[in-house]
Parts: C-alpha cells; sequence; structure tokens
C-alpha cells in the first residue's frame, strides 16, 4: 500500500463514480482524512458535490499534482494562466466550486476561486451584490442612509451599471481605472471626464478617446488619450495620462 | 442558483479593497458587523502584509500635499490623498506608519493619526513635559516613534525628551507612552542614554522602536536603542562591525520587517552605499550585508545625498531606494542592475514612508468629525 498508483473511488451525490489517483484525492484534506481513517478500499461518498462540479475539481488537483511533481513540463506563470483559465465559468459553477472546495478542503482551489468572485465584484454597489449572494436588505431605510453617509466619498462617482471610476485624480499623472462593467463603460470622474464605449470595441483597440468636460460649458471638450487597455477575468484596466491642466 | 454562507462571503471579502468594504457595509447589517469585526480586519491586514498587496508609498510634497504612489504594480500610479485635516492646511510631518495607521505631527507638536484608507482621523490629547522650572529656555531633544504592540493589541506613540543643560550634561530626560486604546498618556521609567538631535522619529521593527542615541554625553559612536512596544522597555543592540575607514555617514531604517543599517563610504573616488540587515533580532553576528552599491555619479552631488533604501519587492529580489529627492530606483539583488521607477509627477518629496491600505479603527470617542478636533473631556 502506498505506491502512487493507488486508486480511490469517489462517488457524487448523483451517483457519479470517480476512480482517481490516491496523490490527486488527496489534495482534498477532508477525502484525506476519511481515507486515511476509514476503510481504504470502500468508496468514499461525497455528498455535497455534483458528478460535474467533482470531474472539473479533479482537474483541477491533478494539474497542480503533476506539475508540483514535476510530471509536467509547466512554469510558474503557465500554471497561473492555467488557473486563470480554470475559473472563467459562470456564476453558478463558480459558486458551486467554492462550496465544493471549502467542503473538500482544498485551500488552494479556495483560495482561486473567492480571489475570483472578489476580482468580480470590485466597484460595484451595494444592490448588485446582494443580488448576487442572494442577501436580503434587513437595514431601514434611516439605518442605511446613516452608514451611505458616514462614507459618502466611497460611494462618489458610481453611476448606473458599467460605471468605471476614476478615483481622485490628479492631472499630469498616469490613472488606472478598473471597471467590471458587463456592456459599456461610462466614465465619470472628479474632473469631469465622460466617455462611453461598449466593452468588446474597447477589448480591440489599442488606444481609446476620452473627453474632459470642463467646467465652463462653453469651453470645447478636451480629448485625451487612454494608453493602454487590458482586459482582465472580470474588470477592464485602463491606463490614462492627462497631459493637460483643466 | 447555489447560495454561499457567510463564512465563505468573508473569505470573499477578505480579497477586497478598503473602498469596497467601506461601501459593502451597507448590503446588510450582518456583512457591516462583519467587516466592522476585529478579526476580519486583522485578517484583512495580514493578508495585504503578506503579500504585499494594498502597499504604496506615501510622499509628503511640497506645500500641504500627500501622494499615495504605488510602486509595485505596472504602470505605476499616484493618487492625491484627501489631507487628514481637510481644508485647514497645515504642514505635517510623517512621524510614523504602521498597519495603516500614520501619525503625524505639526509645527506645534501636536499629533495626529490618520487612516488614509477610511480616511478618518484623530488628535492625539497633548502633554506635558513634567519638569517644573522654565524649562522652555533649555534646548531639548524631543523623539517620537509609532507602532502596534501585538500582546495588547494597542497602537503606542512614544515620546521622549530630555533637556540639555550645560557642559553636555542633561536636565531632565522623560518618556511618555501613549495608547490608542485609553486614548491618554501616561509616563514610563526615564531613560539613561542621550538625545543629540533636535527631533528624530523612530524606525519601527521586530515590534519595536529603534533610534540612534548616545551612551554617554562624551560618546563619539552612536548606539542603536530599541523600545520593546510589549514590555515598554528599552535595550541596546549591537551594530555590525563597520571598516570606519572612509565611512561618511549611517542610519538606520527598517526593512521587510528587519531592522536595517545604511552606511555611506566616500572617498575622492567612489561613493559606496552598503547595506545591512539584522536577521536575527538582537544578535549582532547575524547582521548580513545585503548591498554593496558603488554610485561613482553621485560623487559630485552635494555631500548630503545619501541614498535611502525603502522596501523590497514582492518576491524580495530587488530593493526600492529612494535616491535624492524625486527619483526612485529599484536595485536588483541578483544583477545588481538598477532601474529607475517611472512615476509621472513625483513631487519634490520631504517626507516618505511605506503604508498599507488597512480597515485598522482609529479611538471612536476621539474620532476628528468634519475635521473638527472633539471636546475635550
Amino acid at each position: 500500500m502506498g505506491s502512487t498508483s493507488t486508486k480511490i473511488k469517489l462517488r457524487t451525490s448523483d451517483q457519479k463514480v470517480f476512480e482517481v489517483e490516491k496523490a490527486v484525492a488527496v489534495q482534498s484534506q477532508t477525502i484525506k482524512y476519511i481515507y486515511e481513517n476509514g476503510c481504504p478500499d470502500s468508496v468514499i461518498h461525497v455528498h455535497s458535490v455534483s458528478g460535474d462540479i467533482l470531474s472539473k475539481i479533479l482537474d483541477y488537483c491533478k494539474k497542480h499534482v503533476n506539475s508540483a511533481a514535476g510530471k509536467e513540463d509547466i512554469s510558474p506563470e503557465e500554471l497561473y494562466e492555467w488557473d486563470a483559465n480554470f475559473v472563467k465559468v459562470d456564476q453558478n459553477t463558480l459558486f458551486d466550486l467554492i462550496l465544493a472546495a471549502n467542503c473538500l478542503k482544498i485551500e488552494s482551489l479556495l483560495d482561486l476561486t473567492c480571489q475570483t468572485v472578489a476580482n468580480m465584484i470590485k466597484g460595484k454597489r451595494p444592490e448588485e451584490i446582494r443580488t448576487t449572494f442572494n442577501i436580503k436588505n434587513d437595514y431601514t431605510i434611516e439605518a442605511e442612509e446613516a452608514v451611505r453617509r458616514e462614507n459618502k466619498w466611497a460611494f462618489d462617482m458610481l453611476g448606473g451599471v458599467g460605471t468605471m471610476v476614476i478615483e481622485e485624480l490628479a492631472d499630469d499623472t498616469m490613472s488606472k481605472c478598473v471597471t467590471n462593467a458587463k456592456s459599456r463603460v461610462c466614465v465619470i470622474a472628479a474632473n469631469q471626464i465622460v466617455m462611453m464605449r461598449s466593452i468588446s470595441k474597447l477589448a480591440n483597440k489599442k488606444s481609446i478617446d476620452v473627453y474632459k468636460q470642463p467646467q465652463n460649458p462653453t469651453t470645447p471638450r478636451i480629448k485625451e488619450s487612454v494608453k493602454q487597455i487590458n482586459v482582465g477575468t472580470g474588470f477592464i484596466e485602463l491606463f490614462f495620462h492627462f497631459k493637460c491642466k483643466m | 442558483m447555489a447560495t454561499l454562507s457567510h463564512d465563505l462571503a468573508i473569505e470573499i471579502l477578505r480579497g477586497l479593497s478598503v473602498k469596497d468594504l467601506l461601501r459593502f457595509q451597507c448590503v446588510s447589517k450582518l456583512w457591516c458587523s462583519s467587516i466592522n469585526d476585529s478579526y476580519f480586519i486583522k485578517l484583512h491586514l495580514s493578508d495585504s502584509l503578506k503579500t504585499i498587496t494594498n502597499h504604496s508609498l506615501i510622499l509628503r510634497k511640497s506645500g500641504y500635499d500627500f501622494v499615495s504612489v504605488n510602486v509595485y504594480d505596472s504602470p505605476k500610479t499616484t493618487q492625491r490623498l484627501n489631507h487628514p485635516l481637510g481644508e485647514q492646511k497645515k504642514l505635517l510631518k510623517i512621524l510614523g506608519s504602521c498597519n495603516g495607521l500614520l501619525a503625524l505631527i505639526d509645527d506645534d507638536n501636536r499629533i495626529f493619526l490618520w487612516n488614509p484608507s477610511t480616511r478618518k482621523s484623530q488628535v492625539l490629547p497633548s502633554t506635558e513635559i513634567d519638569f517644573s522650572s522654565a524649562s522652555s529656555f533649555f534646548p531639548r531633544s524631543t523623539y517620537y516613534g509609532f507602532g502596534y504592540d501585538p500582546i495588547s493589541d494597542d497602537y503606542k506613540l512614544v515620546r521622549m525628551v530630555q533637556l540639555h543643560g550645560n557642559n553636555k550634561g542633561y536636565l531632565h530626560s522623560e518618556a511618555k507612552v501613549y495608547s490608542l486604546r485609553s486614548n491618554c498618556w501616561r509616563r514610563i521609567k526615564d531613560f539613561c542614554f542621550y538625545l543629540i538631535l533636535h527631533r528624530k522619529f523612530g524606525i519601527l521593527a521586530n515590534n519595536a522602536l529603534h533610534w540612534m542615541v548616545f551612551k554617554t554625553p562624551q560618546s563619539w559612536k552612536q548606539n542603536l536603542v530599541g523600545f520593546d512596544l510589549g514590555t515598554e522597555e528599552f535595550r541596546f543592540l549591537e551594530l555590525p562591525d563597520l571598516c570606519l575607514d572612509k565611512l561618511f555617514c549611517y542610519d538606520i531604517k527598517a526593512m521587510g520587517g528587519y531592522n536595517c543599517l545604511t552606511a555611506t563610504f566616500r572617498d575622492s573616488n567612489d561613493v559606496v552605499a552598503e547595506v545591512w540587515i539584522m536577521k536575527e533580532y538582537g544578535v549582532k553576528e547575524s547582521w548580513v550585508k545585503l548591498i554593496s552599491w558603488n554610485q561613482p555619479h553621485l560623487l559630485s552631488c552635494f555631500p548630503s545625498v545619501v541614498v535611502v533604501p525603502l522596501a523590497f519587492s514582492k518576491n524580495g529580489d530587488k530593493v526600492l531606494f529612494s535616491s535624492d529627492v524625486h527619483t526612485f530606483v529599484w536595485y536588483d539583488l541578483g544583477s545588481k542592475k538598477v532601474e529607475k521607477v517611472g512615476i509621472r509627477d513625483v513631487p519634490i518629496i520631504h517626507d516618505v514612508d511605506l503604508y498599507v491600505q488597512s480597515l485598522v479603527p482609529l479611538n471612536s470617542n476621539a474620532l476628528m468629525i468634519n475635521n473638527e478636533i472633539p471636546p475635550q473631556g
């Protein structure tokens, strides 16, 4: 016993059976504990995980075990890329992965999936968070207002869905803006820059134009250029350089 | 649709910025209390410290403004910060930076604590120097330090005052400690070393504050003294034996949690900057020379220009230096190559410190609301 080709059988909530190498399965601390303390020959039931999700999880574990053991020639950067692609799934699947990683106690997968969701919700408004997490708002109107007022500045410049927030711009600096907009980006800022573009168009462009709305409405709008665009998982980064003072 | 438990929601919240978390207090009462929970705040902070995320340099510009510069990401970004005193612009110097809280001091020796991420600030109650005679006539040295004591889970500010008499004697030495939890000062045991400069700010490393002082009034060599924030005791720490030949100046700093010594050696042909790290706290033999950097180009500069090490890179392979008044460079420890940090609009810098964004709260009884100091007492 204990050879690397030992296999463990896992049965999911929907009665699918997976046979996996022990080294892969024990990436899950839960499975490891059951295997080491229970009867190693019978099947381990993973009641709360479905076949589809377990299949994905086993892919993850296998990739990481192989890379750590040197069985696969993959650099840390390539593994990072692989992980980034692994989490490009719909929200339901992502949440299922989190629940499964938590119950199977696979720490690195839990960290990865939680950080992915964190990146998704950056910059969002509380209403959107409640929808995403299925949370009931238990504040009274007055109480919620009070909390908002205390941190008013954290809500500044949050517009509708798809608003990009430019924070605290100083002129003549390179500024980074992050948005998790899905379809259209509306950019507003302290010094009144306004821009509307669709994300799909943004992704293909090397530079885009941003129009500064001057304080004095009779002054013509000033055009600036966005120098760099990065489209990430659930967010877009735009790098601006403002050449002139408002 | 799968619903995540609250514990899993907290796991997700750990990865968010302070601004997002402040806003998400509105999601529900449970989220609000979780975000303000001191355990969560510590978890969020320790994540940031461990992975060196949410870290930036904070610079005090000429004038009154503070600017935060993120040197860890590419490209580097600068962000103007709301001045802690709002519209009442005042010249504030950075006294210390710890876990997202900055201690600032003005020309009247009023001290403020400021969390730039939560935008909360408070002023410290003033405290007299316990010396009866007309103490204002005597020249004095006042040394400060700010740090966190994990034993009492408290932020403390230390003030040491020494009044100088004639003939290199001294008239009075006192040390006081301010505790954030209690929002008051208390006097501690007098110290018995000598402060020479008018004012100095302590270096925080290993849960202790450090200054260079003299053991006796007649000393010509400076010694490193450490103040343990937990036990509130002073102890001397040995420095490495530096080659005194051509030694121009040396000073202490902290980097990556270690005590660090910078020494500049000059002669007519060379300027060499050395950086030493104390790997094991309090052990003289554990001082290791990390960098020996030859910079002949500084020969022609005004003699007091030295390079100051600020921080390690995320994976520890480079050290960030500030070189003259508005340049930053990354020094690669392996290749010994120097890479200038391209930050646009870096102003003339007067103060620079490292700071991490955190939710660490101030004393709720002492908070400044609308930049007004609450009534004392």
